[in-house]
Formats: C-alpha cells, sequence, structure tokens
C-alpha cells in the first residue's frame, strides 16, 4: 500500500509554511462537514480522526520518537468507520478543501461533550486489546482484541512488523492504555 | 515437576507459569482466548477434531534474543522463514461418552496450526478434562522451493494426568527444563 501520494500533498504543504507547521503544538485540532459525495460509497458518522503516536512521549524527552502511528476514523461509541489509513487518508483528501466546521460546544471545551469524545477514543482503544461476545447463557467472555488477531494474520504471512511488534514483549492490556499514547493531532467529522 | 498448577489457576497463566519452571522465555502479547475459526481461518474443518476445541490462547513466542534476555534483530534483518516457536494453548471438550480425545485427533489439530503458520513452527500444549498433551510437529522444506515450511509427522506427550502424572511423563517434562548455568547452558533456542 503505497502512501507516496499523501506523502507529496503533505510535502507541499509543509514547505509553504513550514515555521507555521513547527510551532504548532500536540494536539490541535479541526473539523469539517463530511457532506454526502458520490465518490465516498461507506457509510460516513459523526466521529472523530485521530492521529495516535505510541509510545507517549516522556515529559522531558526531546527527541522522542513514534515506534508506531494510528490514524483512525472512529464513531462516537469508538467503532471504526474505515478500516485502514489509506481509507483514512482518501477521505481527508477528498474533504480537505473544505471550510472549517467543529461545533461551538467543542470550541467551548464543554466537560460533556469532550468527555464524549475521551470516551469514543477510550472505546477503541479497549477494543484493540479485547473483545466482549456474550455466551449462551447471558454471561460475557473477554476475547482477543483486534491487535492480537491482526499479529497472528500478519505472522501466517510471514509479517516481520507481527514479529517486532511480538518482541517488543508488552501485552496489549499493557499498551493500549490513554496514558500510553499521544493525540497529536484530530479531526471532528459532522455528517 | 509441578502440574497441580494447572489445577488451581487459569490455563494461560498455567501455562506461562510452568514453562517459567522450564527455564524457558517467552514474548507475551496477549491473556485472553479466541475461537479457533478466528485463527486457523485456512485449515479449519468441520470435523469432530476441531469440535472438540473450545479456545485457543497464544502464549507467545521463543527466540534467541528471548533466551539471551537481550535486543531481538533489527526487523528488516529477519528472514521470512524465521529461527523462532510460537507457542499456542489449546484447551479441548471430552467426545461423547467422556472419552478423551484420540492420538489422531491431537494430531491432526497440531498440523493444522503448523500449516496456518508455515513461516513459524507451532507447538500446541492442550488442556482436557484433567490431562495435558504436547504436540510437535515436524516440519519439512517444500520440494519445490515454495515459500515456508510444510507440515508432517507429529509427536505427542499426551493423557499427562495434572493431579498424579506418571512418573515416565514427570521424567520427560523435567528433561524439558533448560540449564541456565554450568558446561550444559542453554543460550539459543
Amino acid at each position: 500500500m503505497s502512501l507516496e501520494r499523501y506523502r507529496q500533498d503533505l510535502l507541499a504543504e509543509f514547505n509553504r509554511d513550514k515555521e507555521k507547521y513547527h510551532q504548532m503544538p500536540k494536539g490541535v485540532y479541526t473539523g469539517f462537514t463530511a457532506e454526502r459525495k458520490s465518490s465516498v460509497y461507506y457509510d460516513l458518522n459523526d466521529g472523530i480522526i485521530a492521529l495516535l503516536g505510541y509510545p507517549a512521549k516522556p515529559v522531558k524527552k526531546l527527541d522522542h520518537q513514534y515506534q508506531v502511528f494510528d490514524l483512525i476514523y472512529i464513531d462516537k461509541s469508538g467503532k471504526l468507520i474505515l478500516k485502514n489509513q489509506k481509507e483514512v487518508l482518501d477521505l481527508l483528501t477528498l474533504y480537505r478543501d473544505n471550510e472549517r466546521f467543529v461545533p461551538d460546544a467543542i470550541d467551548r471545551g464543554e466537560p460533556v461533550e469532550v468527555t464524549n469524545l475521551v470516551n469514543a477514543l477510550k472505546n477503541w482503544l479497549t477494543s484493540q486489546a479485547v473483545q466482549e461476545e456474550e455466551m449462551e447463557d447471558g454471561s460475557v467472555k473477554k476475547r482477543m482484541g483486534n491487535e492480537t488477531i491482526e499479529i497472528l494474520q500478519g505472522l501466517k504471512r510471514g509479517n516481520r512488523a507481527s514479529i517486532g511488534r511480538i518482541k517488543q514483549n508488552t501485552t496489549v492490556d499493557d499498551k493500549y492504555q490513554l496514558n500510553n499514547f499521544d493525540l497529536i493531532t484530530w479531526f471532528l467529522v459532522t455528517v | 515437576m509441578k502440574l497441580n498448577v494447572f489445577d488451581e489457576i487459569d490455563f494461560l497463566p498455567a501455562l506461562k507459569a510452568f514453562f517459567r519452571g522450564l527455564n524457558v522465555p517467552i514474548n507475551y502479547v496477549d491473556d485472553k482466548p479466541t475461537s479457533v475459526e478466528k485463527i486457523l481461518e485456512n485449515t479449519y474443518k468441520g470435523n469432530e477434531s476441531f469440535g472438540l476445541i473450545n479456545d485457543v490462547y497464544f502464549l507467545g513466542l521463543v527466540d534467541d534474543a528471548t533466551f539471551r534476555g537481550n535486543k531481538s534483530l533489527e526487523i528488516d534483518q529477519i528472514k521470512s522463514d524465521y529461527d523462532g516457536i510460537l507457542i499456542f494453548g489449546v484447551t479441548l471438550g471430552n467426545r461423547q461418552n467422556g472419552l478423551l480425545p484420540t492420538r489422531s485427533q491431537l494430531a491432526e489439530i497440531s498440523r493444522a496450526f503448523n500449516r496456518e503458520f508455515f513461516y513459524t513452527p507451532v507447538v500446541v500444549v492442550f488442556r482436557y478434562d484433567k490431562y495435558l498433551a504436547f504436540a510437535n510437529t515436524e516440519r519439512l522444506k517444500y520440494k519445490d522451493n515454495r515459500e515456508g515450511e510444510k507440515a508432517g509427522k507429529v509427536t505427542l506427550l499426551r493423557d499427562i494426568d495434572i493431579r498424579q502424572p506418571h512418573s515416565g511423563h514427570e521424567r520427560i517434562l523435567a528433561e524439558l527444563a533448560i540449564h541456565k548455568q554450568g558446561k550444559d547452558r542453554v543460550d539459543s533456542f
């Protein structure tokens, strides 16, 4: 999966005003209204597009490098709307000329609205570590989450990234904690 | 070799304790199980053998680096046929009339795991009723230079009684323990 097309777009934008982007703090956000377009074949929902970096940058470390970036588009319940980062980049490219739109309540930082977004991210993180399955007797059984399943599928293909992930010797439950990720930037999508 | 830990705590923590007791270092990822259909996507068959499987646990990976306790090879230095072993734990139900799984059923499941993960050897540890079984599958190169390896003969140590293990079983398991010191010290998988 080549991301070169997006890389070129990013570089062009970055070169236009390097200084502005260098000074931008982490966690900056924006948003847009995703009106229906004929080229969008999937169902869009209100949600967040988030760029997460792992592991989170320690407070005093200046030369921190993230091992993994996750670019996700999730709905308010934390469920993935698009399945991979290429689809998310396609979506962003499609709507990149739209005017900024973020609901006032979010811009004002109203706790209830912000908490909803935090919960959506928490739910996504949890789903990476654990899935819940309702059994016939009504009890709930915890099952492997998405990340372990993806690692195992990668091992079947001899995928080096999967082997690299196992070698970190970090369990998914330890990894997918809110504090272990930096929210580098996020977009609020309103449909 | 104390196997009663399998009676006292859940299967995966017990497996971890067991391999710790053998001095086998493992990279862990997840403690939770999944279904056999999700793991054996290509080799699952809807027959009695696979119908016995309740849960599948991924215990982890053993490689040289875990032995030495240092950093593994850089990812781009790893060749596709990777030098490591995957360990899975599988819990099984009994056959009809309370009969234990047969040798061929255990072998069929073990071979399916090795066919599914054809880049990396897989050891399967089974738990059924009050017994354990260990399955190791021989892997051979394809004659036509295809990538990966094919699954061959399965070596099984089965019906190991958790509460009252046979002394022969105990001896075999004790021999699996890795010496960390002295002239017989092992520092690679």
